[in-house]
């Protein structure tokens, strides 16, 4: 009897069906949660997510290595969902083909400060290569900061925790920062908030106004595709990638 | 079994959400019990098991693939330090614009896909938990990276975009 249920424990301790079953219920559950209380940010479904799954892991004492090989599906689907993104940013090819000027001057000077503030400010404060690297592309949406963490030699889980965190952050506070800088007009501020907090601001910016939602998805996708191309190439001058990394 | 049957049409909403099990359950139904079948006519039956003609969904996510196939190819052959899927991105995007709109289905397709984006990013972001004392030690740089990077470049990018816009569009209707 006893051996019966060894044997099944063993099986189901890296059976995609149960990690499968368990994440899109811990989903369901953290997306309700987080809709009930009117999308707060810090109750964003893949963070409560998260918690949860880490907590079932340890507690099953499930390796890390069993879970990521039972939900491969689903980190296999992060690819065609980046491809994807062009459909969003095809719908806003009239605005880009309108104001590209403005638009391609603010979205150099802000993918370039986001990924430079990223490293000097981890660089002051004694971070390591490792995670100065993890660090760089968090301003990107998620799928396509992952990659480049990937490609460049970062830690992708760090790197989805930076994006996550710069998310929220930018999309609690810079609304409030705008203000403070007498920043009113709803195009600048969208563009602004969705280039730093990427899907998360864009959430944050449709429920501002129509307008801040636009610009805000459209700062994003710029910014995915801008991050992905700068970061390679800044982590190159810096002499950290390729091979830099231990 | 007749009032079973009227049942079935009052919960349309319902059923729509479960069809296939309720097309499975149809079936049996109709061959099993007689006098339930004038209720269930067959043409009421869901279009996507009688006659597989149209597949859009189908075909969205061929495409996906592809543009993802044909970008981590094109990363392979060329050695660039770039994501297959970001190539695949900007692949698609050209096609839209030569093609000059979205199939319907490639744009519900992808809808789906990103509106639960989401539940993708379970499985890397709990990779976390497999570097807890790197947190413990890089906890102070990892975070002040995040905020105050963050708000250097919401800043950054708010003036440069309205300094921007003032010099290169004069006609600001935006």
């Amino acid at each position: 009897m006893s051996t019966h249920v060894d044997n099944a424990a063993a099986y189901f301790a890296a059976a995609p069906i149960l990690w499968l079953t368990v994440t899109l219920l811990v989903y369901i559950v953290a997306l309700s949660l987080y809709r009930h209380f009117n999308s707060h940010p810090l109750l964003l479904p893949v963070l409560t997510s998260v918690v949860v799954i880490v907590a079932l892991l340890m507690a099953t004492g499930t390796s890390y290595q069993d879970y990521a090989r039972a939900t491969a599906v689903l980190t296999f689907l992060i690819g065609p969902a980046t491809v994807a993104l062009a459909v969003p940013l095809y719908g806003q090819m009239g605005r880009l083909k309108r104001m590209w000027r403005p638009i391609v001057i603010a979205l150099l000077a802000g993918s370039i400060t986001a990924i430079v503030t990223a490293i000097g400010i981890g660089w002051l404060l004694g971070a390591s290569i490792e995670t100065m690297v993890s660090l760089a592309p968090k301003s990107s949406t998620m799928p396509i900061a992952i990659e480049v963490a990937r490609v460049t030699g970062g830690l992708p889980s760090f790197t989805t925790v930076a994006v996550a965190i710069t998310g929220i952050f930018g999309a609690v506070a810079a609304m409030g920062l705008l203000r403070l800088l007498r920043i009113r007009d709803p195009a600048v501020q969208g563009f602004a908030l969705g280039l730093t907090s990427h899907a998360i601001g864009t959430a944050r910016g449709f429920q501002t106004s129509e307008t801040t939602g636009a610009f805000s998805a459209l700062a994003m996708s710029l910014n995915g595709v801008a991050t992905a191309i700068l970061v390679p190439l800044i982590l190159y001058l810096l002499g950290w990638f390729p091979g830099g990394l231990n | 079994m007749g009032g079973h049957g009227n049942g079935c049409g009052r919960q349309r909403s319902i059923l729509t959400a479960v069809s296939p099990l309720v097309d499975l359950t149809r079936l049996a139904a109709r061959y099993t019990l007689h006098d339930c079948a004038p209720t269930l006519p067959l043409d009421r039956l869901s279009t996507s098991y009688a006659s597989p003609t149209r597949m859009p969904v189908l075909k969205a996510i061929a495409v996906l693939l592809l543009m993802q196939l044909a970008g981590e190819a094109l990363v392979k052959v060329t050695g660039l330090p770039f994501p297959g899927s970001l190539i695949g991105l900007l692949l698609l995007f050209a096609a839209l614009a030569y093609r000059g709109g979205v199939p319907k289905g490639l744009r519900d397709t992808s809808g789906h896909l990103l509106q639960h984006l989401l539940l993708l990013f379970i499985p890397p972001v709990a990779g976390i938990m497999m570097y807890f004392d790197r947190i413990a030690r890089e906890w102070l740089p990892f975070l002040a990276a995040c905020i105050g990077g963050a708000a250097l470049t919401v800043m950054v990018t708010a003036f440069v975009f309205q300094w921007a816009l003032r010099r290169f569009y004069k006609e600001t209707e935006a």
